[in-house]
């Protein structure tokens, strides 16, 4: 009896005022305490909003803007509109586009690989894949996909809280607008480093080329960095950008498939560089200058068919070298003056008989390497035990490169992926440790597709 | 009876291979990746530009701070570019490249072999001078010298401690310097008493190495105030608060600077490297580099010039063994593994170990029994099961209280759990948390 009368004192007494709107503004939040909105779990939220009075700069990522009216509601304000958001994932580096050069044992995490060191690839700045973003995920919305090693957002379970986004130390994870029925463009890349470094690394990093930022009719797109940012306020999702990316780091996703287009657009992407090719041989057969051929200047050029040089492709860049008799005032951006500088050596070193273009004489394996060396380094694979299915790979390729067997079926090969798939099946030989294995498997692959 | 520190430590395999090779000239490489950040603090900043010539010991970089270090060319030849390189952190970092063109050294280097004992620079000189020199702490932290001679005013120096210890497994690059190199080691020692205005200097030596011992006493006689200590075998002894404690019997306290005992510590390689740019005038741009490992055919102990590729060092041993599993900067215990094999050498590489597959892979991981193996093997005294379950869990406050920052990452834990838990990988990740927590409080402050 006198412990309820001490209790009942104390309570009276000690009663601390809370404004009933708190619990009221807590009530229709959802109770994640996610801490998306920024403060400590929905209590913290719906206080802030109590003390401040205003909705300005609060907002509920999981609730979206049903929730934030009902808030409102309690409130006795107006809810602004507020675009729904997305977790994006900026990275491709799948299994298959960036090869693996050495092994992480560690625990799987990535703040602790990454604060060890870049990674397993030679992509420093792309997904390690440990999955620190599954782990800080309330909402099982972002899962590792074995296949790609890669995580893969759920757009219905995302609500755009952010954690996944703070728990990448690699900062790969953006949330961006989810467009009208999800439809999105985006960079899926962040890789800064130079276009050159950057394509031996993944197939599918962007090389910072440009030729986005060139097209873009609404100025959406910057390139800081060596690398593309499409600012989604400004991005209308015109494609346009992702039909001329040459490394395709320009997603768009969601967007139903385009028309099928007729065969003429099919073979679109090989034609120009035929014609530079026939005009090679017209210019030979008219001046016998001392010039390379024009498929050995475009073996040495990254292949990144950017036009950022202000030719239509690499192979067109490297006819136009071969037209003028020189390099003049041309030079390749992504290259840059590694590659302005091996393309002066081969002018130098050019025979003095003029040289036969590839398609008049069959390839043999020797000249290939030889022709190929400056470029790949094959020297250094030469003791490979499947050096001769690469020496094939490099021969068809070139081959390729100079006469360009079009066919008007979709099976037609063209020599623009293989020259860089075969640089990083190169590439991956060099690493004679670990990745031999996968070295060999992806040199055979490309060899089953092409012989 | 020896001297030791007390609390903690393990006693891995001492694996010395090389021990018994003296150190070789590693032959000059064609090219050269000279790093811009080799120290603790701010990179250096170039002075030179694409196309320069410069010379053996041209100072080539500026330091960029207060806690920073001058970087000096290795070679001499023409600058190739100013680019990034991929270091042993597997990241790409900014790097002078140079092609070689000869080997011409600037000429206010003494390249005789005579002895210089005398030295008249007043205590403020030597420190200009090591500045200037670009001399690094050559233990494994690479903490500018300048820096370490000048402490705060609040303490006094009583005396200069030399980590002879070496307790690191494999390597013996300081080993060698200390047999082949024993009366400059001295006169570097007794440079750095007189930059201290102390009058003594303890050598701390683990009991393994008598020859250097020997020839260290040796050297000694002629010079008063400095000791040799052999020390009993035992791993970490060469981390800076244990040696502190095995010789003067001080403890340093949590958080606070080893110099608040009164004692300056400062490692063999790097007193050699204050004798050779005080006395001769010589830059730090070589080093003594241990390559080693098992299954290498002829591990060795070069004078490698700063920004020589990890291949070319190899490639001197013998080749990559076959059955590599890891290549490691540094030794088994703190090194780092490396990426490739292009990394080039910076002033803090000691060693470069080379692991078999079957050494290099990690055990399978087991529930913890809590044994307190790890408990017993700290030399911090922390207990390092419940650091690592706590960073686990992200008890980031709790890791602070239980003193995670005090912990020297020796990796003692990790290497006597019997249940291969991975401790040390969670340790860092609660340092390196519980370190960005306490930035932003004092930032805020």
């Amino acid at each position: 009896m006198v412990a309820a009368l001490v209790l009942y004192v104390a309570s009276k007494k000690f009663a601390v005022y809370e404004d009933p709107r708190i619990a009221k503004v807590a009530e229709v939040l959802p109770q994640a305490n996610c801490g998306g909105c920024g403060y400590p779990g929905c209590n913290g939220l719906a206080s802030a909003i109590v003390k401040a009075g205003s909705l300005e700069g609060k907002s509920c990522p999981v609730g979206g803007q049903p929730v934030m009216e009902k808030v409102a509601a309690v409130m006795g304000l107006v809810a602004e509109a507020k675009e729904p958001m997305v977790a994006v994932v900026r990275c491709n580096g799948t299994c298959a586009n960036r090869l693996r050069i050495n092994q992480y044992d560690g625990v799987k995490s990535c703040f602790i690989a990454s604060s060890l060191y870049g990674g397993e690839t030679s992509c420093s700045f792309g997904c390690l894949g440990y999955g620190d973003c599954t782990k800080a995920c309330k909402f099982d919305a972002i899962h590792i996909n074995p296949e790609t090693g890669l995580p893969e957002v759920d757009d219905e379970k995302c609500t755009a809280c952010g954690a996944c986004s703070k728990a990448c130390p690699k900062g790969i994870i953006e949330l961006r607008k989810k467009g009208l029925k999800n439809r999105r463009v985006f960079v899926r890349c962040v890789n800064k480093d130079k276009g050159a470094i950057t394509r031996k690394a993944c197939t599918v990093g962007c090389i910072g080329c440009g030729k986005c930022e060139k097209t873009c009719p609404f100025g959406a797109i910057t390139v800081t960095n060596n690398v593309a940012y499409i600012d989604y306020n400004k991005c209308k999702s015109c494609r346009k950008c992702v039909e001329v990316c040459p490394t395709h780091a320009i997603i768009d996703l969601n967007f139903p498939p385009k028309p099928a287009k007729p065969a003429t657009d099919a073979v679109k992407p090989a034609a120009p560089v035929a014609k530079p090719a026939s005009q090679v041989e017209a210019d030979v057969t008219a001046k016998p200058v001392a010039m390379p051929s024009a498929s050995s200047i475009a073996v040495l050029l990254p292949q990144a068919n950017c036009g950022a040089c202000g030719f239509d492709d690499c192979p067109a860049f490297a006819a136009a070298i071969v037209k003028d008799g020189g390099i003049g005032d041309k030079s390749c951006s992504v290259g840059g003056e590694e590659v302005m500088a091996k393309i002066a050596d081969l002018l130098k070193s050019a025979p003095s008989e003029t040289p036969k273009v590839p398609e008049a004489a069959p390839v043999t394996e020797k000249t290939v390497a030889k022709a190929a060396a400056p470029a790949f380094e094959l020297v250094n694979i030469a003791a490979h035990p499947k050096v001769d299915v690469v020496a094939k790979i490099a021969a068809q390729a070139l081959a390729n490169a100079a006469k360009q067997p079009v066919k008007a079926d979709a099976a037609a090969v063209d020599a623009t992926p293989i020259v860089p798939v075969l640089t990083t099946g190169l590439v991956a030989l060099k690493h004679p440790a670990k990745t031999q294995e996968e070295a060999v498997a992806v040199v055979e692959k490309i060899a089953s597709t092409l012989l | 009876m020896l001297k030791t520190f007390s609390i903690g430590g393990v006693h891995p395999h001492g694996n010395k291979l090389s021990a018994g090779q003296p150190i070789v000239k590693a032959a000059i490489p064609a090219k050269v990746a000279i790093l811009l950040g080799q120290h603790i603090g701010a990179p250096a900043k170039p002075i030179v530009d694409k196309g320069d010539v410069v010379k053996v010991g041209q100072k080539i970089a500026e330091p960029g701070g207060f806690v920073s270090a001058a970087i000096h060319s290795s070679v001499s030849g023409k600058v190739s570019k100013i680019d990034t390189i991929i270091d042993a952190s597997g990241y790409p970092k900014p790097a002078i490249f140079i092609d070689v063109e000869g080997d011409e050294w600037l000429e206010s280097i003494d390249r005789s072999d005579t002895l210089v004992k005398e030295c008249t620079l007043t205590p403020e000189e030597i420190n200009k001078k090591v500045a200037e020199m670009g001399i690094v702490g050559l233990g494994g932290a690479c903490f500018p010298t300048q820096v370490k001679l000048s402490p705060p005013p609040a303490f006094k120096p009583e005396c200069v401690v030399i980590n002879g210890a070496e307790c690191e497994p494999y390597l013996t690059a300081d080993h060698r310097l200390m047999l082949e190199h024993a009366p400059e080691i001295i006169v570097g020692v007794s440079i750095l008493m007189k930059s201290m205005r102390v009058n003594k200097a303890y050598i701390g030596v683990e009991n393994n190495k008598p020859d250097a011992i020997a020839a260290l006493e040796n050297a000694a006689k002629d010079f008063s105030g400095i000791e040799i200590v052999p020390l009993k075998m035992k791993y970490p002894q060469g981390g800076e608060k244990q040696l502190i404690q095995a010789i003067t019997n001080r403890y340093v306290g949590s958080g606070a600077l080893p110099i608040s005992t009164g004692a300056l510590v400062q490692n063999v390689g790097t007193a050699f490297a204050v004798y050779e740019a005080v006395q001769k005038n010589k830059p730090l741009f070589e080093r003594v580099v241990t390559v080693t490992g098992k299954s290498l055919k002829q591990p060795g102990n070069f004078l490698a010039r700063i920004g020589t590729p990890v291949q070319q060092l190899i490639d001197a041993c013998g080749g990559l063994p076959e059955d590599t599993g890891k290549i490691i900067s540094g030794g088994p215990m703190m090194g780092k593994a490396l990426v490739n094999t292009e990394v080039p050498t910076a002033k803090g590489t000691s060693g470069i170990t080379i692991l078999s597959q079957k050494d290099a892979k990690r055990g399978e991981v087991q529930p913890c029994i809590r044994c307190a193996k790890c408990v017993s093997a700290c030399p911090m005294g922390l207990e390092p099961y419940l650091m690592a379950q706590l960073a686990e869990h992200a008890e980031f406050e709790r890791l602070e209280k239980e003193d995670i920052m005090d912990c020297l990452s020796c990796g003692a834990c990790q290497f006597t759990c019997p249940a291969n838990r991975p401790l040390l990988d969670y340790i860092s990740l609660g340092k390196a948390k519980v370190g960005a927590i306490i930035r932003a409080r004092n930032a805020k402050k």
